[in-house]
């Protein structure tokens, strides 16, 4: 099976009066049809801007630099903008953006919202279009009459499966969720995780799904793509991460041990001292060699490279071997 | 446990919060019968001198109106709070300043609880001006350096000239911690402290607010919708809904053995890092959202939501919370059968 989506060698760099933050630092990757790919990493490390690179849109004062994107093979970066808007955002590709219940507005409906998005994309009479969102809303387990009502109206998760109605309706192949469930309760938490499995294999979707939280992760991504100050740390399945042997690089293991365990009465928490490096002069070397209790002169001097350590198992860390060898 | 022990009581609280009348009903002339919204609906609980005492429950279950009730920013509709023997309820003027000395709070949002133009070293004055607790400046920089230092924000020096938005989340958390410590407290009402902590700094901030409330005898409400970092730090925990207390006991015991369909719902949420998840849609012992506090469901306030609930769940009144035994309470009624 060819990957929906490819990324090779993306550089993204903000241009500000400082300097050149090396926000994506030569990132590779293969996106399947019908897969999760979990992206996981701390504030900073480059989770989002990721998500809006994807999209061809990165946030100014953010430039491309080198790399393609190829979406179903065809690199999307040197496209026209309306050509972008026409075929790609929202029709190939979507996004459930961070904190998306803020990202409706509070004067409109959300009939009236939903409508927008369809409008600028599909020539509809208002009557079709009035179907289209009920079964849309239904999908995600919200009655009609929420089409007149206002976002105050709407709790925090109704809003949220709101925005996932919209980020669907036009059919996409590939979508973006960024932190979708950071605001919510554990339940309603759950409740959306249910929903987007549910709508996954229905509509036989790729999500790439962003959090900070690894024990989320594990419940909903088929890989797990860890990134660390801009580079990719390790990418490994699901499996691997959580059983068996457990992660390779030394980054993700902390990950995992800072995680809070329900089910472990554990009287130490572990976690990462020191925060991730300022990304306009990164460390020499591996840039996780001064939170690394590994670190050695190689790690300090040399950049490690991303290589395969098992079967879909990749690391870039000088202290992960190819596995039996 | 010793009676004595008690350092904060809370019994029969309530808070209402009284809707007011349209503009449109105003002049319309209506007299439409308001609702209160009813916050807060009955707690009871007591703390004890050193405890970690953890309040759990989703959005909209009163744990925060419950802390804003303790630090005393809002006055309960009924029922009172007595605190190290005395009530605290009604007090005012000096009474309460005196109060509020002994019981600080530490906010959930460490960007938005500090002024951005006060400097560490003014955030952490302010309190002693206002309490007027130590002589001239001098003394008050000591203070100062010695509640930087009991939150590892070393070298204190170093971080009192600087402004809140040279610091990380957790390095403001830590200087929230440090400005309640610097008046001496007895007890710390810590609403939500790690949330908006990223994952790999909120160890290290529960981790300090442990040893802190170790070697100073501290006493903490921690409120919080996170049962995991609730299990890790808190000693018992006492799980809300929608204002009421539905079980409380010892941390291990409500999160091993869960009584409450309430808390077996909580529990099973939270997702757990183990493979083997990614195809399953997890089946949760209870449906929908909750339901609106100025319209609560008869009977067992949990029925609406609740798998097991029978028809006399709806009919009969509210349970109580009932011991069942080292100090664990619940309060549903067929607990036994399922």
């Amino acid at each position: 099976m060819d990957p929906i989506l490819q990324i090779k060698n993306l550089k993204m760099y903000y241009h500000t009066s400082k300097g050149a933050v090396r926000a994506l630092d030569d990132i590779s990757f293969d996106l399947m049809p019908g897969e999760t790919l979990g992206l996981v990493g701390e504030s900073g490390c480059g989770k989002t801007s990721m998500g809006c690179s994807i999209l061809r849109m990165p946030t100014p004062p953010g430039r491309y630099e080198s790399g393609q994107i190829l979406l179903n093979g065809r690199d999307i970066i040197p496209l026209p903008e309306k050509e972008i808007r026409k075929d790609i955002r929202w029709e190939k590709i979507s996004m459930v953006f961070q904190g998306a219940m803020n990202c409706l507005t509070p004067v409109y409906t959300i009939g009236k919202q939903m409508t927008e998005t369809l409008n600028e994309h599909r020539q509809m009479e208002p009557k079709e279009a009035k179907e289209l969102i009920t079964e849309y809303l239904g999908l995600v387990g919200l009655p009609g009459d929420v089409m007149n009502r206002y976002p105050h109206e709407l709790s925090g998760g109704m809003k949220q499966r709101v925005v996932i109605a919209t980020a669907l309706f036009l059919k996409p192949q590939i979508v973006i969720l960024d932190e979708p469930t950071t605001a919510l309760d554990v339940i309603v938490q759950s409740q959306i995780i249910n929903l987007l499995k549910k709508l996954k294999k229905t509509f036989n979707l790729s999500f790439i799904f962003i959090t900070h939280d690894l024990s989320l992760e594990a419940e909903v991504s088929d890989r797990i793509c860890v990134m660390y100050a801009g580079k990719i740390a390790e990418i490994a399945p699901n499996e691997v991460v959580y059983g068996g042997d457990g992660p390779a690089h030394p980054y993700t293991r902390k990950l995992l041990e800072a995680t809070p365990r329900l089910h472990q009465k554990v009287e130490h928490l572990n976690f990462i001292p020191g925060t991730p490096p300022d990304l306009i002069d990164p460390p020499k070397g591996c840039r996780f060699n001064p939170r690394c209790d590994l670190a050695t002169d190689k790690c300090r001097e040399e950049v490690p490279p991303i290589q395969e350590i098992g079967p879909g198992h990749y690391a870039a860390c000088w202290h992960c071997h190819q596995k039996g060898a | 446990m010793d009676e004595n022990n008690v350092i904060l009581e809370v019994k029969n609280l309530k808070k209402y919060f009284m809707p007011h009348q349209t503009f449109g009903q105003a002049i319309a002339g209506k007299k439409k019968e308001l609702r209160p919204t009813k916050a807060v609906d009955g707690l009871n609980f007591q703390i004890h001198k050193g405890e970690i005492f953890g309040l759990i429950g989703e959005s909209g279950s009163g744990k925060t109106t419950t802390g804003k009730l303790i630090m005393k920013l809002i006055d309960p509709t009924e029922g009172s709070i007595i605190f190290n023997g005395e009530d605290v309820t009604g007090i005012k003027g000096d009474e309460l300043k005196a109060y509020r000395r002994k019981v600080q709070m530490i906010f959930q949002d460490p960007y938005a609880s500090m002024n951005p133009r006060f400097k560490i070293r003014d955030v952490l004055e302010e309190p002693l001006v206002i309490h007027k607790m130590k002589g001239d400046r001098k003394e008050r920089d000591q203070a100062i350096l010695k509640a930087l230092t009991e939150v590892n924000l070393t070298p204190p020096e170093d971080f009192m000239g600087r402004w809140p938005h040279m610091l990380s989340g957790g390095q403001r958390q830590r200087v929230a911690t440090a400005r309640t410590l610097i008046l001496n407290p007895m007890m710390l009402v810590a609403d939500e402290p790690v949330s908006m902590i990223d994952l790999s700094t909120r160890a290290e901030i529960l981790h300090m607010m442990k040893d802190v409330q170790q070697r100073l005898d501290l006493t903490y409400l921690y409120i919080t919708h996170d049962l995991s970092t609730a299990r890790y730090f808190t000693d018992r925990i006492a799980v809300m809904y929608l204002g009421r207390i539905v079980e409380m006991g010892l941390a291990d015991d409500i999160i091993d053995h869960p009584l409450h369909p309430y808390t077996k719902a909580l529990i099973e949420a939270v997702p757990e890092a183990k493979t083997g998840m990614v195809d399953i849609v997890k089946e949760l012992p209870i449906s929908g959202e909750i339901p609106n506090p100025s319209n609560i469901p008869s009977g067992c306030r949990f029925h609406t939501r609740c798998p097991y609930a029978k028809p006399e769940c709806a009919e009969l009144p509210e349970p109580a919370l009932e011991d069942v035994g080292n100090g664990h309470m619940q309060a549903c009624r067929r607990y036994k059968e399922l």
